[in-house]
């Protein structure tokens, strides 16, 4: 097994503790986080919403400058919208991503998510049923 | 101790006033994390919490009241603190959709969590005792932490 350079990011709150929950699966890895939360994480980008949409466009710099530095192989995120953000910046560059939609989206994908298919080469959802309606795979859950 | 949390997002007045009723008639401290400053007659306020503060007082709680927020009920669980959730509504204003009545749906039957569809519903519930959620396997996770790690390579 090759050691990979993994780029983790998750918005704070219960993204975050979905991202933190699926640590095992780094084992061997670098792993690199990134938060809205300055006091979390080692790397942060400013909370986004599509409330606040226009600050997308300052993630986009900001994980630029980020994603320059840590040239991750692979990208994984927990949402929200700076995470989708992670995944159409690097997709671009060509690593791979993995976009896993929170666990409260129960009855359909979330709108992060909806935008992500493009741009996830692994694209998760926590919920079978979801599963059978958006054609995301399910493979588990935090829960 | 009986901790209410509303989360990092957005307030939650509706369960914020229904708790500060109620624990003016509980014998036990309850401290409230609000989300935005708020005036309560009966409860210890703290509109936001850092992780560490948030533990800390996580820890000592007997019982949590909150919204049916993920980042809360992963976080009970996993401190094995008994959680009883309130899920918020769109119609009032209280989210941006219904998930969170999904969520809540979907906890039933979750050991250690109890979900209310009323703020009406809280005060009888509080004057139970509550059995902590036991530390047990969790099959789904270990699905999804193969999968990625499978697909990471």
């Amino acid at each position: 097994m090759t050691s990979k350079r993994i780029l983790a990011v998750a918005s704070k709150g219960g993204h975050w503790r979905q991202m933190l929950a699926l640590s095992g699966a780094y084992d061997g890895h670098e792993v690199r986080y990134v938060s809205t939360d300055p006091s979390l994480t080692e790397f942060s980008v400013s909370e986004c919403s599509r409330t606040h949409w226009w600050r997308a466009l300052t993630n986009v710099f900001q994980l630029m400058v980020i994603i320059r530095q840590v040239r991750p192989d692979v990208v994984v995120s927990t949402g929200a919208l700076p995470g989708l953000m992670a995944l159409i910046v690097r997709k671009l560059f060509g690593a791979r991503t993995v976009w896993i939609d929170s666990i409260a989206n129960t009855d359909r994908m979330s709108l992060s998510g909806r935008l992500s298919k493009p741009f996830a080469q692994l694209w998760l959802t926590q919920w079978p049923e979801v599963s059978d309606r958006t054609g995301a795979t399910y493979v588990g859950a935090v829960l | 101790m009986i901790f209410v949390t509303v989360g990092t997002q957005l307030p939650f007045p509706r369960l914020i006033e229904a708790m500060d009723e109620i624990a003016g008639r509980l014998y036990e401290p309850v401290i409230a994390q609000t989300y935005e400053p708020t005036r309560c007659s009966n409860m210890i306020v703290e509109p936001q919490m850092n992780g560490v503060r948030y533990a800390d007082v996580l820890s000592r709680a007997r019982l949590v009241v909150a919204h049916a927020g993920i980042g809360t009920i992963m976080a009970t669980r996993e401190a094995g603190i008994p959680l009883v959730i309130l899920p918020r509504r769109a119609d009032l204003g209280e989210h941006r959709n219904d998930h969170q009545q999904g969520t809540a749906r979907q906890m039933l039957g979750h050991e250690g969590i109890t979900a209310v569809w009323s703020e009406d519903k809280l005060e009888e519930l509080l004057h139970h005792s509550f059995e902590s959620p036991a530390a047990h396997s969790a099959p789904a996770l270990d699905g999804l932490v193969s999968g990625l790690r499978s697909f990471i390579g």
